[in-house]
């Protein structure tokens, strides 16, 4: 799931303008209540999701109080892939989004 | 029956009005004489890096960009100026705490509507001030109450601000740095005036809204303290268009302290207000360009040569100039008495400045330096001819020139 969550995180800090020096961001943080995405940043985030990692997310799982965050989407994508549950890390590559 | 105002606002728009049309009939005369050091407007246009911003936000191919955004504007937008206010300022701005508007009109807009409690509501301006600051307050049911500042230095009046401050006063305006005399507050004379707010009996504190559109226009090795460093209820309202020489592309912001009491109630009711009074959101091209300028800052060497240059060719041709600290502008005593009919005197020759009435401010005019490098050369020798003249005749002796000396050397 680490290796999700990273993949999660980067495309965050890519598509919402999240610096590289920005120590809040963590895989733990809320994403809507900090502001590091929008409300129209839910369907690029679903869309993100299946498209890279060829799940079918259902309507209604983007709006489970647990994908609020990097590791909540990595968690849920886990599960559509009939994974197990593996510990999330907090710490988010920075890919030179400033 | 439309467009019938109350006398007050007649008055309050008049002066602007009486300007604008003293340069209609002036500025088709002149020609290619033609030296605009009235308004700020950027004639070297902006950095090709704000160009480049906007393109690149017009070639994005993310479908919703263009689109409607959130009354307060896009959050992401508003984290990364949360995030650099915090840097700047030393506190914790979140994104809640800052509001997208076009320019700082709105944004004073906004605050002053958020002011309003009832009948009595009194707003201290300090003069000469940003123009339209009391036309806003009148529109909105406000009292604006004129304090000037100091004359000579154009700082804190605080034995002026403590005489004003009543039961009723919610608020006290004014620039930092100042617009139009370019002088940057200090820390102490802040700390002064917070403490006098904070003294205020029978009532709660008044708030700070300090207009910082200037910010990053101040001259080395001056340093610009904004008052959320010294008082807890303060809202800063800011444009982009200084910063960035792109005045009419209108994106600005309000910034709510996150010292501010009550900072809940305060972020709800900016928000409310965007869409109460119809006109308060940016463009959501601006909104998405911005993103990638807020670090970016203009060029002060080209800004502090060419103030250098007029500060030191007016004070020879014997102009009384407040040596300024700050911002675009440079404020003159006027050399007659009245800085309508000295404006005209230069405006018939070609070169266009405000006069001090228009800042309510009456007996000084000023001048920007946003003008290009050769209206600036056109525009020197018209003001030494025109103080030539007034020094020949009889009014001579009792322009607003007497009324105050520089302290200091033109240069510093």
């Amino acid at each position: 799931m680490d290796d999700v969550a990273k993949t999660i995180g980067v495309f965050i800090r890519r598509r919402f303008n999240v610096r590289d020096d920005d120590t809040q961001f963590t895989h733990d943080v809320h994403l809507w209540d900090s502001g590091y995405v929008d409300s129209l940043g839910v369907a690029e985030i679903l869309g993100f999701l299946e498209r890279q990692f060829e799940v079918r997310v259902p309507g209604d799982a983007m709006f489970r109080d647990d994908c609020t965050s990097v590791n909540g989407l990595a968690r849920l994508v886990s599960e559509l892939r009939g994974e197990p549950e593996l510990s999330g890390g907090t710490e988010i590559p920075r890919v030179g989004v400033s | 029956m439309i467009g019938h105002l109350q006398a007050d606002l007649e008055r309050l728009l008049s002066f602007q009005e009486r300007y604008d049309l003293l340069y209609r009939k002036w500025v088709r005369r002149v020609g290619r004489n033609y030296c605009d050091l009235a308004y700020a407007n950027a004639y070297d246009g902006p950095d090709t890096a704000v160009v480049q911003a906007i393109r690149d936000t017009l070639d994005d191919p993310s479908t919703l960009n263009l689109q409607y955004s959130p009354y307060g504007g896009s959050t992401i937008t508003r984290r990364l100026i949360a995030e650099r206010l915090s840097r700047l300022h030393k506190l914790s701005f979140q994104w809640q705490d800052v509001v997208l508007t076009p320019g700082a009109m709105a944004a004073l807009n906004i605050v002053f509507r958020g002011l309003k409690t009832g009948e009595s509501d009194e707003v201290i301006v300090l003069t000469p001030c940003w123009m339209d600051y009391p036309l806003y307050l009148v529109n909105l049911g406000l009292k604006p109450v004129l304090v000037p500042l100091k004359r000579g230095t154009f700082t804190l009046d605080l034995s002026s601000i403590r005489k004003a401050l009543s039961p009723n006063t919610r608020a006290i305006v004014f620039s930092q740095p100042a617009n139009p005399t370019g002088v940057i507050y200090s820390q102490s004379e802040l700390t002064e005036l917070a403490d006098t707010l904070n003294n205020v009996r029978g009532s709660k504190s008044p708030i700070i809204i300090s207009d910082e559109c200037h910010r990053e226009v101040v001259y080395p090795p001056n340093v610009m303290t904004s008052p959320t460093q010294c008082y807890d209820a303060t809202i800063v309202v800011y444009s982009f268009g200084k910063s960035l020489l792109m005045q009419g592309q209108r994106i600005g912001y309000l910034a709510i302290s996150p010292r501010f009491p009550d900072r809940e109630r305060a972020r709800l009711s900016a928000e409310r207000n965007c869409r109460m009074m119809g006109f308060c959101m940016p463009t959501a091209l601006m909104q998405v360009a911005i993103r990638q300028l807020l670090d970016h800052e203009p060029s002060i060497d080209r800004l502090s040569a060419r103030r250098e240059r007029v500060l030191a060719a007016l004070t020879f041709y014997g102009y009384s100039v407040l040596p300024s600290h700050a911002t675009f502008f440079i404020y003159v005593a006027c050399p007659e008495p009245d800085d309508f009919s000295f404006a005209e005197r230069l405006a018939s020759r070609g070169v266009f400045v405000l006069p001090g009435s228009v800042f309510h401010d009456p007996g000084y005019f000023r001048i920007s330096l946003t003008a290009s490098d050769h209206m600036i050369d056109s525009a020197l020798p018209v003001f030494e001819s025109a103080m030539h003249e007034i020094k020949r005749s009889s009014f001579a002796e009792v322009g607003a020139s007497e009324a105050w000396r520089p302290t200091t050397t033109p240069c510093n």
